[in-house]
């Protein structure tokens, strides 16, 4: 982590179309703030690209990881769908403020976060499922 | 299995459903938010072909909570029905809406964000369940 007090500043970033921002799976800290242009969120499975999500300017992604509290590796991938402008936050800039939130609202808070998890999950095995099916009808 | 004890802090009033019970509609206006102190909900979203369970919940699990942290329109995203008798709590909003109001606005985008997404992917679950 940081030193003790000092909270990193906001990262400005550049990425262009294609370009992979986030791997399913790595392990990462920071939080991105979408400043300009479009990314893909995504998931590998069985052979396909699974779009979960398409998000624009002033949308935020990252932000599983950080309510997980950094425990668990990426969920998806993300890419640049064009030239984007990102804004990068460092997850202690958040973390403490996150530790004072009464355990009410942060009971509430684990439960969305575990419910799109699991739903993340069904998405990406019926879209997987659908794919073959038509690959397979394809094939005939 | 108990609740946790700092819930029942934020319990204002217990409602007994019986089973089958329309809990919440999806489509109506509302954002108050249960807890399930005993029993179990199903979860389901309309969908053209009729109902589809999304989810079952059981003792503890919070519902309602989508409209009340998306902040927009307060519309129910799914309908809650009893699954056998249930009880549970109603949660005391205006506490909890003042938590929330109290926090830094880049942590209320990242909640937001959770609320928003799990929306979409509700929606995008149902629609891929049905093709």
């Amino acid at each position: 982590m940081t030193e003790k007090g000092k909270i990193p500043p906001i990262v400005h970033l550049s990425y262009s179309k294609g370009e992979l921002i986030i791997k399913e799976g790595d392990y990462g800290i920071s939080i991105y703030k979408v400043a300009n242009g479009s990314v893909r969120i995504f998931r590998r499975l069985g052979g396909h690209k699974i779009t979960l999500a398409i998000l624009g300017k002033g949308e935020v992604f990252g932000e599983m990881t950080f309510f997980n509290f950094l425990l668990e590796p990426r969920s998806a991938s993300v890419e640049a769908m064009d030239d984007v402008d990102l804004e990068v936050w460092h997850p202690a800039m958040l973390a403490d403020e996150y530790k004072k939130i009464s355990p009410m609202l942060r009971y509430v808070l684990k439960q969305t976060l575990n419910r799109l998890l699991r739903l993340n999950k069904v998405v990406g095995d019926l879209a997987a499922k659908r794919k073959d099916k038509t690959r397979s009808a394809v094939g005939q | 299995m108990a609740l946790e004890s700092f819930v029942y802090g934020y319990i204002v009033k217990e409602e007994v459903f019986p089973d089958k019970a329309i809990i919440i509609e999806e489509g109506k206006y509302g954002d108050w938010v249960y807890i399930i102190m005993e029993g179990r909900v199903k979860t389901k979203k309309r969908t053209s072909k009729g109902m589809l369970t999304i989810n079952t919940l059981g003792e503890g699990s919070v519902v309602g909570e989508v409209p009340f942290l998306k902040k927009t329109d307060r519309l129910r995203t799914a309908s809650v029905i009893a699954d056998g008798a249930v009880k549970l709590g109603l949660l005391d909003k205006d506490r909890l809406e003042k938590e929330y109001e109290a926090l830094s606005p880049p942590l209320k985008s990242l909640i937001r964000t959770l609320v928003l997404r799990l929306d979409e992917t509700t929606k995008k679950a149902s629609v891929l369940a049905l093709s």
